[in-house]
């Protein structure tokens, strides 16, 4: 188990100070991403999924403050290296890539160059050994004749083929672990199930933990291993995709999943379920559940209690004194 | 049946783009030949990928940017002999982004109450009431008047932003792609309240969206565009049930479902969009179409209309006389 | 209704963006600094007729060139000495401050108003009106503006309303550039269009809607055009093209201080002061009020 555990993250909290108060980002998230194994991050935006994978990559805005027990590579402690030692880390054995990849890419150099230049500086070898890879990758994502696209520059390129250059340019390294925020969120449909059949292959090629962070149940269903449901900075149940979808157990996940319209199972034209009221403040108190405002079954408990993680089975938990499905009341 | 309260006919939009410093400009058929009608009361859905035309034909029926060739007509009355204020009266929009789509110096009380304004219904009184109902109307409280928009969260401002477009009791609403912007559960709300609001108040939906899930849950017929042409047109149903383009059919595939039993979709996908400036001759859709033939590439497809809808496809050619 | 039930949904916590703009001012110190020595300015300038000591244009021949109150016999009765006439020098320059900032006011407003008009008209209309629009502001921006400034002065000659005249519409040009860019970018937001598609008018869509997302540039460049416009007629002034003797203006004194410069140099040295922090001031001003006003990220 230890041995295929790629990133480990433990007790992580992620708190801004603004002036009207100290916002607490992420609060105690425990997650594991495992060699060859897809985990997705799932919730709405502010939910603290984007901070949750910038602080483990060290990428947060410097007013963000970081607080974890573990956070670590491959058993390689993360939080004791320098700045300048995790840099020679990032891109090269942990690597991102983000939602838009027009400005992800420099405009002014082409694709070829900012490919290369990653192998270069991590990898110390020639430039033509790079090219080499450049290619090999390019034409690995699905671009078609990759020699003539290495010296294209980025406007050149549909949106789709620039994710690809990022998946390409996220690889060249061979890392072991991929984190990509919302992917194709920016991407048509039909690229969109391109793109993430490219992922889930080519993670499985190269045998690479893959963080997908996504708002899109849809996706995240299709994709992933293993799933973290976060809601205003807590991870409030985790388990395998079949786990999540089929018995989802914090309010939350089973509102979210009720809330999408299912071509097939939903009837057309009827209300869908829905979640009332909105995101709390993250600002100030954070004790409690965060979903209690908004939550059927909540209590004076959740007021102070509810955040205790429970074990349902091997690899689901949710942290809830009121599971919902099959659990309903056999609870506390 | 009544004439249709919405009728797009033979509609195009031309656009000239300037491509370089020394080059002719290009000319972008962003709306090529389009026909339908929308019926009253009915949810009409428009949709295809970005740039199949989709936004540029919502600004046509909103009367913000005339058609290049063809016409758009209201209950039978060609659009250019309706003037600018009876449009507005009768079509409004519902936009994307509920972030731009709101003045930020202007208080929830002066958005809404604009269309009152520019229509000159009611006194200062009058139209503060009539503000605060429609906001109860989309489930906002009226105190909220004084507020601005930078003080509501992105599923309160679509809702100011479906205020304002139906304080002046539009019988039409052209909604471009409403929920994109919000989160799930946001999105549920809205699409609810767009069906409670359809109830209530019989209104009739163009419905802009890439986001084939929703469109299902929510359209009584469906238009598939692709670049710039109308490829598909259908009941809800029968789209989904038995698509008959074969871009429809791959954008159908390309939905997913949140069943983590199905995995990803099988490709192919057939490769990216083409560029829209140098369109493929024939069939637009034809290098990547799984089941193209000779005369794809050479011969754009008549349209072929019969009980089930509309399609243009050299797969129904043959059989358009049978039907 | 969906979340009607809910009560601190619509509990409005965030700050209305003209109470954003006000915290904002309050930490910000340059603002604060720049906008206070300027109201203090405007305020001498209003009542100079009270404050000052006597009469700027009262000439005592027999208190020529007096020291000012540091200096050797300086005196209370002319704390900041008098000039080569025995003029009052405290009361020169409080009656000079009149000049200036009615000059850089009245520049900054005509310039404003025809730039912005320019600006926002090409930027709202596209096409070939910009297509105007730009051509005016290439055409402007190749002209020698100080130059343009000195041969019409001395064509025109120096009095207040010509030189306000002719200051502001040198400098409208700024105003143009930046109005036509930001109406672009406002011109593109989704509330325009459905502004349009209520059927409102063009000015009512560019007074109500657009308007108010640009004004806070247009203060930012009246500020700025403000102090470059002081300074400009300062120099016009000292030229002798600007305003002319005996009429109290900054740059007139320095330029009649100057043949005094290396036995009285305060003659030079108060009226450059005071248009040194003049300017200054006005300057951390329009640069306060681009930082209270840049708007917020999406969201809270």
């Amino acid at each position: 188990m230890i041995a295929d555990s790629v990133l480990r993250v433990r007790d992580l909290s992620v708190e801004i100070a603004l002036p009207s108060g100290t916002l607490h980002a992420v609060s105690n998230v425990d997650l594991e991403a495992m060699r060859g194994e897809t985990l997705a991050i799932v919730g709405e935006s502010g939910c603290g999924k984007t901070m949750t994978a910038l602080a483990a990559m060290r990428l947060l805005p410097r007013r963000a403050r970081l607080a974890a027990r573990e956070i670590s590579l491959s058993g390689t402690d993360l939080r004791a290296l320098s700045d300048k030692a995790f840099s020679a880390i990032r891109g090269n054995r942990m690597s991102m890539i983000f939602q838009d990849p027009m400005t992800s890419l420099n405009p002014v150099y082409p694709i070829g160059d900012q490919l290369e230049e990653i192998h270069m500086r991590h990898r110390r070898a020639g430039r033509r050994r790079a090219r080499e890879r450049a290619e090999y990758l390019l034409d690995r994502v699905g671009i078609v004749n990759p020699r003539a696209r290495l010296g294209q520059f980025p406007h050149q390129l549909s949106g789709g083929l620039r994710q690809r250059v990022m998946i390409a340019m996220a690889l060249m390294c061979d890392p072991a672990l991929i984190v990509a925020d919302e992917p194709t969120t920016a991407l048509d449909v039909t690229v969109q199930a391109q793109v993430l059949r490219l992922l889930k292959d080519l993670q499985a090629e190269f045998n690479m933990a893959l963080i997908l962070i996504s708002h899109d149940l849809g996706v995240v269903a299709r994709i992933a291993d293993r799933i973290a449901v976060m809601y205003a900075g807590r991870v409030v149940e985790t388990g395998s995709s079949g786990q999540i979808f089929g018995a989802p157990t914090h309010p939350y996940t089973r509102g979210l999943i009720d809330c999408i319209p299912y071509p097939g199972k939903t009837a057309r034209r009827t209300r869908l379920g829905s979640i009332p009221g909105i995101v709390p403040s993250m600002i100030g108190d954070s004790r409690g559940c965060m979903f209690r405002n908004r939550c059927g079954w909540a209590e004076d408990r959740c007021r102070t209690d509810g955040n205790a993680e429970r074990r349902i089975e091997e690899g689901h938990s949710y942290r809830c004194i009121h599971p919902v499905g099959h659990l309903q009341g056999a609870a506390s | 049946m009544s004439a249709p309260v919405l009728e797009c006919d033979r509609v195009t939009r031309l656009f000239r783009v300037k491509r370089g410093l020394f080059e002719t400009p290009a000319t972008l058929r962003a709306v090529d030949d389009v026909s339908f009608s929308v019926q009253e009361g009915e949810v009409l859905a428009i949709v295809g990928e970005s740039g199949c035309g989709k936004t540029t034909l919502a600004r046509m029926l909103l009367g913000l940017l005339p058609p290049s060739g063809g016409s758009i007509r209201f209950a039978g009355r060609p659009m250019r002999q309706v003037g600018r204020s009876e449009i507005a009266a009768r079509v409004q929009p519902v936009f994307q982004d509920p972030y731009s789509s709101l003045n930020p110096r202007k208080t929830l009380g002066q958005i809404v109450g604009l269309p009152l304004a520019v229509h000159r219904i009611g006194g200062e009184p009058e139209r503060r009431s009539r503000v605060a109902e429609i906001l109860e109307l989309v489930g906002l409280p009226a105190h909220l008047v004084h507020a601005y928009p930078n003080q509501l969260s992105g599923g309160q401002r679509q809702r100011v932003a479906i205020a304002r477009a139906l304080a002046i009791q539009p019988r039409i609403v052209v909604f471009d792609e409403p929920t994109s912007a919000l989160d799930v559960s946001v999105q549920a709300q809205i699409l609810n309240l767009l069906l409670e609001l359809r109830q209530s108040l019989n209104l009739t939906y163009v419905f802009i969206s890439h986001d084939l899930a929703v469109v299902e849950h929510i359209a009584d017929r469906v238009a598939v565009m692709y670049l710039g042409r109308l490829v598909e047109l259908g009941g809800t149903a029968a789209i989904f049930d038995s698509p008959r383009h074969p871009y429809t059919e791959t954008l159908l595939r390309s939905i997913l479902t949140p069943d983590p039993s199905l995995g990803l979709p099988p490709g192919p996908f057939g490769g990216d969009f083409p560029d829209p400036l140098d369109p493929p001759p024939g069939c637009r859709f034809h290098p990547r179409c799984p089941s193209a033939m000779e005369a794809c590439r050479a011969v754009p497809p008549a349209a072929v209309t019969d009980t089930a809808g509309r399609v243009e496809c050299h797969l129904y050619n043959g059989e358009s006389h049978g039907r | 209704m969906t979340g009607g039930l809910f009560a601190d949904e619509f509990r409005v916590d965030a700050p209305t963006p003209r109470e954003v703009m006000r915290r904002r001012a309050r930490r910000h110190l340059g603002f604060l600094t720049g906008t206070g020595f300027v109201l203090a300015v405007v305020l001498l300038a209003v009542f100079a007729p009270w404050v000052s000591p006597s009469d700027p244009f009262a000439q005592n021949l027999d208190a020529r060139l007096l020291d000012p109150i540091w200096g050797k016999g300086g005196s209370w009765d002319h704390p900041l000495g008098t000039d080569s006439l025995g003029r009052d020098y405290l009361t020169r320059i409080l009656f000079g401050a009149r000049i200036s900032l009615l000059i850089g006011f009245g520049a900054a407003v005509i310039s404003g108003v025809v730039g912005s008009t320019v600006g926002i008209v090409g930027g709202y209309f596209g096409g070939r009106v910009d297509a105007v629009v730009m051509y005016l502001i290439n055409v402007k921006l190749a002209l020698p503006g100080i130059l343009i400034a000195l041969s019409l002065v001395s064509v025109f000659g120096g009095s207040l309303i010509a030189l306000i005249a002719i200051l502001g519409f040198l400098f409208w040009d700024r105003f143009a550039v930046v109005t036509r860019s930001v109406t672009q970018q406002v011109r593109g937001q989704e509330f325009v269009a459905a502004a349009e598609a209520v059927g409102a008018s063009h000015t009512r869509i560019v007074v109500q809607e657009i308007l108010p997302n640009v004004m806070s540039h247009i203060i930012v460049i009246a500020s700025l055009e403000m102090a470059i416009a002081i300074l400009v007629e300062a120099v016009l002034s000292f030229l002798g093209l600007g305003i002319q003797p005996p009429t109290p203006s900054w740059g007139l004194l320095i330029s009649e201080g100057r043949s005094f410069m290396f036995f009285k140099p305060w003659l030079i040295a108060l009226p450059g002061l005071a248009l040194f922090f003049l300017v200054i001031a006005i300057n951390l001003m329009g640069d306060g009020i681009r930082d209270i006003t840049v708007p917020e990220g999406r969201g809270r």
